[in-house]
């Protein structure tokens, strides 16, 4: 493992949706194992960023280097195959197929044999049970954060080196969440599951990573570890006091 | 009684020719939210390469009729494949980002192309063909003479049907390709985030619908004995409203509106009169949509997400 290049490192990165620019000159670091939050108001421009890395939008400006290669100018269906994963904001599982073949679409990338598929399978079961009782229900006829454990379920299922989480905890009973956070640091814990989580739940989120960023209007504006942001009276005036406590 | 029997079994057969066209119409909309008008064309071509390859076979020597027919039926499922996809690659795909209108406008000049191309490649005279499937059975012959008669030829066009549509059946819900054709047709960005190559699974659904429009046009071939550069159009627009009929998305509502069609054209033409048998298949249409705006089979479009 070389702990000198960061597993992800965004330099400059600009997009923009028509004339409307979204992210403004973005720089972000992800080493291998880490779990780095990304917090911000409504259209900060977090789940642009999200996108952005998978090339919907295309970046204006600036690299996304993954593993050191610039993947920025990479087709949208090939970075999956970098074994990058995204549960994407609004979740965007599929409402009409079965519980099973959401999974098995998130399987599909990876090259694995039956037998890993099924042991990978097997851990998703054991992080969330709830998607083995429904395996072969629709998946639009699920609850939110049902629905929520599957679109995360299904990023899992291609073993990601690298998983975007876009506002897992959004709309869901705070028990869920609970249940949500503890499944991704498990996850980072014993399987060295590097995360990039955004969250509105501020507090939730930095307690649960190791870095965070905060993201104002298209630019990060501060940086620093989970603890270090907590304590910090503008976050905590902005994010956390005055906001939605968990 | 046996009259009534009797255009039962046309209007199936005639039915199952429109619901293998209705397929493709219904897949691309599903996928891409077009509606394709050369599909229509698409089926002429396919009658037209099947008429090709029939008498390139017998001219190469070849005798054996069912060997002839699978041979027949490859290559224009092949070849007709070849046209659907390349149609989607020249006339759909650059448009595929513009506004809604654009891809549907070159759909119509497409249907006008393959229309024109055949008329001057193959001359606009009606292409007859001798029957070749020939024989069949009398089911029941009634008192005063009247027998319902089930020709092979008949039997041939609805097992073919049958066996396409499980093939194709178990393609669309069984296969990974089948998986990525759904998961575009939900979600075409979500798809490409798991690593679906959402180009490609678009040409993948148009050179399936050609194949199976091509299997139609070698039957409208064999079982009316003829074929013109003229056929897609009429066939397509029946076909199309099948769809719509079916629920326009909805892969069993196409074969279903499709057999409906044929029925309801083949019952008007025995009972009121062979000129308005347009009229009565698309005043069903109308009715139906009026009470139900999707299509028989059609979901509604909000969906609890």
């Amino acid at each position: 493992m070389t702990a000198a290049t960061p597993l992800l490192a965004i330099r400059g990165l600009r997009a923009a949706y028509g004339k409307i620019e979204a992210l403004k000159g973005v720089d972000v670091e992800i080493n291998a194992g880490e779990i780095v939050a990304l917090i911000g108001a409504n259209g900060a421009g977090k789940s642009t960023l999200m996108m952005t890395i998978f090339g919907k939008p295309r970046a204006r400006a600036g690299q996304i280097l993954f593993d050191g290669r610039d993947i920025s100018s990479v087709p949208t269906h090939q970075i999956a195959h970098l074994r990058i994963a995204q549960s994407p904001e609004g979740r965007r599982i599929f409402p009409r197929m079965s519980v099973a073949e959401n999974l098995q679409m998130g399987a599909d990338v990876t090259d694995s044999t039956a037998a890993e598929r099924e042991s990978t399978l097997e851990r998703v079961f054991a992080l969330f049970p709830r998607l083995k009782e429904r395996v072969m229900q629709r998946g639009g006829t699920l609850s939110g954060g049902e629905q929520q454990m599957l679109a995360i379920g299904r990023a899992l299922m291609s073993r990601p080196r690298l998983l975007l989480l876009d506002e897992p905890s959004l709309g869901l009973a705070p028990l869920i969440a609970r249940q949500i956070f503890d499944a991704i640091r498990t996850l980072n814990r014993q399987d060295g599951l590097t995360v990039l989580i955004v969250e509105q739940n501020a507090n939730h989120a930095l307690k649960l990573a190791h870095r965070g960023y905060v993201m104002v209007n298209g630019l990060i504006t501060l940086a620093g570890t989970g603890a270090e942001l907590l304590q910090r009276p503008e976050i905590r005036a902005a994010y956390l006091e005055g906001g939605r406590h968990a | 009684m046996d009259y009534f029997a009797q255009q039962l079994i046309n209007g199936l057969v005639l039915g199952s020719i429109y619901g293998l066209i209705a397929i493709g119409y219904t897949m691309v909309y599903g996928i891409v939210g077009m509606i394709n008008f050369a599909h229509g064309d698409i089926f002429m071509i396919g009658g037209f390469i099947a008429l090709i390859s029939f008498l390139l076979l017998v001219s190469l020597g070849l005798t054996a009729i069912p060997l002839i027919l699978l041979l027949v039926l490859l290559v224009a499922m092949a070849v007709t494949a070849l046209y659907g996809w390349t149609v989607e690659r020249i006339a759909y795909r650059p448009l595929r980002h513009s506004f809604r209108l654009a891809p549907m406008l070159s759909a119509i000049g497409m249907s006008f192309v393959l229309t024109n191309y055949s008329q001057v490649a193959q001359g606009a005279r009606v292409k007859p063909v001798p029957p070749i499937i020939t024989g069949g059975y009398t089911l029941h012959e009634g008192p005063e003479g009247f027998a319902v008669q089930l020709s092979n030829m008949q039997i041939m066009v609805v097992l073919v049907t049958i066996v396409l549509l499980a093939m194709f059946t178990w393609l669309v819900s069984r296969t990974r390709l089948g998986r990525d054709m759904r998961a575009c047709e939900q979600d075409q960005t979500m798809a490409a985030l798991l690593g679906v190559d959402v180009d490609r699974t678009i040409s993948m659904t148009f050179v399936i619908g050609a194949a199976l429009a091509s299997v139609a046009g070698m039957m409208y071939l064999l079982y009316y004995g003829q074929v013109d550069f003229f056929m897609g159009f009429v066939a397509g627009i029946k076909a199309f409203t099948a769809a719509v009929l079916g629920g326009i998305g909805s892969l069993p509502g196409a074969v279903l509106g499709g057999l409906a069609i044929g029925l309801i054209e083949t019952l008007w033409s025995a009972y009121f009169s062979v000129e308005y048998k347009d009229v009565a298949a698309f005043s069903i249409l109308i009715i139906v949509l009026i009470f139900m705006p999707t299509g028989l089979l059609g979901r509604p479009e909000v969906e609890k997400v």
